[in-house]
């Protein structure tokens, strides 16, 4: 037992601690007490939980896959375990899609989508499906803000020009006032040129803008830094410790990799759309299909759905399509994968499996999933989740109205028969002919597929051992991020103690609360972030319209993202994005004087209060924004403005910090710097 | 596996759960039973006369869940003679075989000399959805032979068996070891009025 006091973590630990640690006693440090239990000098002790894998973050799975590796070559296999590393053009391929954004349309829709790729080729698809249409919308909303906002300048200008004449309506702006003519209908003309049509392509290929944590784990990163140093460095300045932390935590648990940055939240389940899709289907319409999954579909039909989704076709399955249809689409998904679910170069491994039994077999199994690249790991827990559920409705039973719901007639035991070959494919090449790969090696693809449908809960859940090995691993390289991340499982086990029900595969509150701004709107159903502003917030501003309310979750999500992650934090090029970064910490800090150091610890979430004291902030800083749109309307959305014509240039911290911002605003004013306000 | 060269090769083909199994294995064993276990691929060996001698007839059950085309087209090229089984309860089993006709008619060539009956299964079922004629007409388009069957009832199992080998011209094969003539003769005078020959 590893037993390490306060002062010992203390000395090592001189600078880089994140942002939080500011104002923390040393006595606020975590140390070993043994029997899996951690605890601070001030009595708090988190003793560690079984947990799904899914809540772990990227730097704890990715050391757990190195505890899984040791603990698998310690069995002395004969054969040869390894981490199956992702494809290594990905790197590549992803650039390749961020580029794509750029070229014509034609070359983006010839590659398929979805199937016959690689797994986290398809999750980068989908991610950067979704950033489309969410760049659409925001460059739609962009527009209509630069829209009104011109329309506004263009009132303010009149104004100016014919003194006090007091502004009567948008009607009035379009018609042109009495004064020169020629300067209202030359002048705004260019501006909507030049400043419409370059802003929409900027905002359709702005990786930054609509960039949430989806399918890709946060190395995609340094693909943006080049092009986006500007804000990143702005918040290297604001969050230089953190940054160090980050260096620290990366370098320390990648010898022999490259050089990426791990971050300390959970990774995005990561799950392709095409198979949730499917997966969700058919536990709404399939689970009392006889034969689910077995019985034919129409090839044509799903050769259809195939091509939707691989043409990037936002398909929706609904009960109008058959579930063998849907049912066959998922096995072709998984069949059609370069490389399956279940890795080749782990296949001899997973086969040896078959000859363990019981508790020694899962351990075994455990070990070999947590090698596997997240994206496998969450895809085929998905499914794994599905083939469940379905294998449960199998047996004929009897309705609550006393009517008899036929089974599916798929027991875990079919199922396995069918998904066997589907998961588990050996190497290609080598001795193996077709025929001869044959029936000994079927049976035991089966039965291992077996063994994974059935105990599907308890291979994903991490023991207390394992997490204390990873634990211990980690404070020999990177004592800093304990402390962390321990403060975490305790808020978390705090939360788990109210909301006792943990469904499955899904992370805890505290966890998912944590991840709330990464996984708003991204692929997969996570809990709404609506909680963040509760209902009787909303009600001193009425002006506020919801659009508002939007921006400032936007903010708020940002702000966290910022914060706490600068490394995967999507730093927006847009000029707006820059304005509301800077404005909104204008307004943060006028609403929590002594926020910096209050805030971000609020943010890792020691404080199990946390979540709730959330929700005010968010208010708080809400309406901060209603009820100085009239005086510092440096948010210039539709509705701040309508009753206010009292225009308030960026406060003078913006210009100490050069920005675009400034650029934009002189564009319009034709000045130079220097805070003025113009009424 | 050394290839034997008197060996003759009957392949299974059909969609998931029309019963290939169910009639192979009420033809290899005489037993039915209300199993839903989907196959991955079974063979079974049975003795039966060939040209006055004795020879091995292969049956190989294959998947109809999931298609592993390198597997399929296998069994086609080693296949002397091909079942194609559908569910009369289910068009879409029909259907179903379509493609695999085509593939056994790409990799065999001309399917005029090889053996190949279409099998309307699950007689006994009173849900129908392929009619007789439909079936029939499926075969005429294909030039094979056609038969309905039932397994759970044992109706006309025996019968596609021996109609099948009847139908290879090159050898002149029976199931009975002894080749009683007369025997044969009278089961396929039996049969006449059941399946159309083509």
């Amino acid at each position: 037992m590893l037993l390490l006091d306060g002062p010992a973590l203390c000395t090592s630990t001189p600078s880089p601690l994140p942002a939080v640690h500011t104002g923390e006693r040393p006595n606020m440090h975590f140390y070993y007490v043994g029997d899996h239990t951690w605890a601070t000098m001030l009595g708090q002790s988190v003793r560690l939980q079984p947990v799904p894998i899914q809540s772990l973050s990227e730097l704890e799975r990715a050391r757990l896959q190195e505890v899984a590796l040791y603990h698998l070559e310690e069995r002395d296999l004969d054969f040869k375990i390894s981490i199956p590393r992702e494809i290594h053009k990905r790197r590549k391929s992803l650039r390749r899609k961020f580029d794509s954004f750029s070229k014509e349309k034609k070359e983006r829709e010839s590659a398929p989508k979805a199937f016959g790729i690689p797994l986290s080729q398809v999750i980068a698809n989908d991610r950067a499906y979704k950033r489309r249409q969410d760049a659409l919308k925001e460059s739609r909303r962009d527009c209509l803000d630069l829209e009104a906002s011109i329309l506004r300048f263009r009132a303010e200008k009149r104004q100016f020009f014919n003194g006090n004449k007091p502004l009567v309506g948008s009607s009035s702006l379009t018609g042109g006032g009495p004064m020169s003519p020629s300067a209202n209908s030359v002048a705004p003309a260019p501006f909507f040129e030049n400043q419409n049509k370059p802003l929409s392509p900027t905002f359709l290929d702005n990786s930054g803008r609509g960039q949430r944590r989806g399918g890709l784990s946060v190395d995609s990163i340094s693909d943006l830094v080049e092009s986006q140093s500007r804000l990143l460095e702005a918040l290297q300045l604001s969050h230089p410790a953190e940054l160090e932390l980050k260096k620290s935590a990366g370098g320390g648990s990648t010898e022999g990799r490259t050089q990426t940055k791990l971050s300390l939240n959970p990774i995005y389940r990561q799950v392709p759309r095409v198979l949730e899709r499917c997966c969700s289907h058919i536990e709404t319409h399939g689970l009392q299909t006889v034969g689910i999954f077995r019985v034919g579909s129409s090839k044509k039909r799903v050769r259809q759905l195939r091509e939707d989704f691989d043409v990037g076709v936002d398909v929706q399955l609904d009960e109008e399509h058959s579930v063998h249809d849907v049912a066959a689409l998922l096995k072709e998904f998984l069949r059609d994968m370069p490389d399956p679910l279940l890795p080749r170069e782990l296949y001899p491994a997973f086969l040896h499996s078959n000859l363990l039994r019981g508790a020694d077999q899962l351990q075994y199994l455990q070990h070999l999933l947590y090698l596997l690249p997240p994206c496998n790991c969450d895809t085929l827990l998905r499914l794994l989740t599905l083939l469940h559920t379905v294998q449960s409705f199998a047996q004929d039973s009897i309705g609550t109205n006393d009517e008899e719901i036929t089974g599916n007639k798929m027991t875990a035991a079919n199922l396995a028969v069918i998904f066997g070959p589907n998961l588990l494919q050996r190497e290609k090449g080598g001795d193996a002919t077709p025929h001869g790969m044959g029936i000994e090696d079927s049976t035991a693809i089966i039965s291992v597929t077996l063994v994974l449908i059935q105990n599907y809960k308890r291979l994903f859940t991490v023991s207390a051992e394992l997490q204390q090995e990873v634990l211990m691993s980690l404070i020999q390289t990177d004592p800093d991020i304990i402390d962390y991340l321990l403060r975490r499982k305790l808020s978390g086990s705090h939360l788990t103690l109210d909301s006792s029900s943990e469904s499955g595969g899904r992370r805890d509150t505290g966890v998912s609360l944590d991840s709330v701004g990464a996984s708003s709107g991204s692929l997969s159903p996570l809990e709404p972030p609506s909680p963040l502003f509760p209902p009787d917030g909303n009600g001193s501003e009425g002006s506020l319209t919801s659009e508002v309310f939007l921006n400032v979750l936007k903010l708020n999500q940002n702000r966290k993202r910022q914060e706490s992650r600068y490394g995967e934090a999507s730093p927006g090029k847009s000029i707006r994005h820059m304005r509301q970064f800077h404005s909104h910490h204008n307004l943060l800090s006028l609403a929590q004087p002594s926020s910096s150091s209050s805030s971000s610890s609020r943010l890792l979430g020691h404080d199990p209060d946390a979540p709730d004291r959330r929700g005010p902030l968010g208010s708080a800083l809400s309406f901060t924004m209603g009820s100085s749109s009239g005086g510092r309307g440096s948010c210039s959305s539709l509705s701040g403005s309508n009753d206010s014509n009292i225009w308030v240039r960026q406060t003078p911290q913006d210009d100490a910090k050069p920005s675009p911002a400034t650029n934009f605003w002189d564009f319009f004013t034709g000045k130079g710097s220097g805070s003025e306000t113009i009424v | 596996m050394p290839e034997q060269s008197n060996d003759y090769r009957v392949v299974v083909f059909g969609a998931g759960g029309v019963g290939k199994s169910s009639l192979v294995l009420r033809f290899v064993k005489g037993t039915f039973r209300d199993t839903y276990i989907p196959t991955v691929e079974d063979t079974y060996r049975q003795v039966i006369s060939c040209d006055k001698s004795v020879c091995t007839l292969q049956i190989t059950d294959t998947t109809g869940s999931h298609q592993f085309p390198a597997m399929q087209r296998l069994s086609i090229s080693k296949g002397h003679a091909f079942i194609l089984v559908y569910s009369i309860t289910s068009k879409q089993s029909l259907e179903e075989l379509k493609p695999i006709y085509q593939q056994v008619l790409a990799i065999k060539g001309n399917v005029e000399a090889i053996p190949i009956m279409l099998v309307g299964n699950k007689s006994d079922e009173t849900q129908r959805e392929v009619e007789t004629k439909d079936g029939e007409a499926q075969a005429n388009q294909w030039k094979c032979a056609f038969m309905e069957t039932s397994a759970k009832t044992n109706h006309n199992v025996t019968e596609l068996f021996q109609e099948l080998l009847n139908l290879d011209k090159k050898r002149n094969m029976s199931l009975n070891i002894d080749g009683k003539r007369s025997g044969k003769q009278s089961r396929a005078e039996r049969l006449k009025g059941k399946c159309s020959v083509m």
